[in-house]
């Protein structure tokens, strides 16, 4: 079994944040840690590179300055022990705390629309020189502000 | 023979449209839907006839 206290962060592999896509396709263990060394987040995978093109902490990381990622390979049916191992050890802060998500993220909300007001709704959008879904969007709020002007809901 | 209700979706011949909104402007719009006893799907189709139908009557589309 790994014993923590004997590895040294400093000297594991790592790459800068925003190089992410340069992380092996390997599976292992991942520390995001901070420009003064402090260990941020720990994970594992199965494949490291393709667990870092959609991570739900990268929103958080890429508010903290110059973070890397630094990771440790292993074996998958390990990888389990050993990140409980290091998350006791390490107890970094953003482990079990609340995720956020970027203020940009949105949700993605589907709908039927009759063929014919969709086709016309597009054609509109063409005009706008606007996607469809902003087309979409865009009257949505409308629709929203409205009703706040009115009363009708509360902007709560 | 008794009649089993199921969550499958209604078979619709509409198509299927997808916008992307912020988690405020959802939760807004729900609140809307819920106050005029409607879905925010067919507060989606509402507004968007009233478009084209404005977009049309400004010659903007045939």
């Amino acid at each position: 079994m790994i014993n923590p206290s004997n590895i040294d962060i400093s000297a594991l592999p790592s790459v800068p944040l925003g190089n992410k896509s340069s992380l092996p396709q390997s599976s292992g263990i991942y520390f995001a840690i901070d420009s003064l060394g402090t260990v941020q987040y720990i994970g594992r995978t199965n494949n490291l590179n393709q667990r870092w093109t959609q991570h739900h902490r990268h929103y958080q990381l890429s508010e903290i300055d110059s973070v890397r990622i630094a990771y440790l390979t292993a074996d998958t049916d390990l990888l389990p022990s050993i990140e409980a191992a290091l998350i006791q050890w390490f107890n970094p802060v953003l482990n079990g705390s609340d995720i956020k998500a970027s203020p940009s993220d949105k949700i993605r909300v589907s709908t039927y629309l009759d063929l014919a007001l969709k086709k016309q709704a597009e054609k509109l959008a063409k005009v706008q020189k606007r996607s469809f879904s902003n087309l979409l969007e865009v009257l949505l709020e409308q629709a929203v502000t409205e009703a706040i002007e009115k009363g009708v809901i509360n902007n709560d | 023979m008794m009649a089993v209700a199921t969550d499958k979706p209604v078979p619709t011949k509409n198509p299927r449209v997808v916008v992307y909104l912020s988690e405020s402007l959802k939760s807004d719009l729900e609140a809307l839907a819920a106050k005029e006893n409607r879905s925010v799907s067919n507060l989606l189709e509402t507004v968007a006839k009233d478009l084209v139908e404005k977009a049309k009557a400004e010659g903007k589309i045939k």
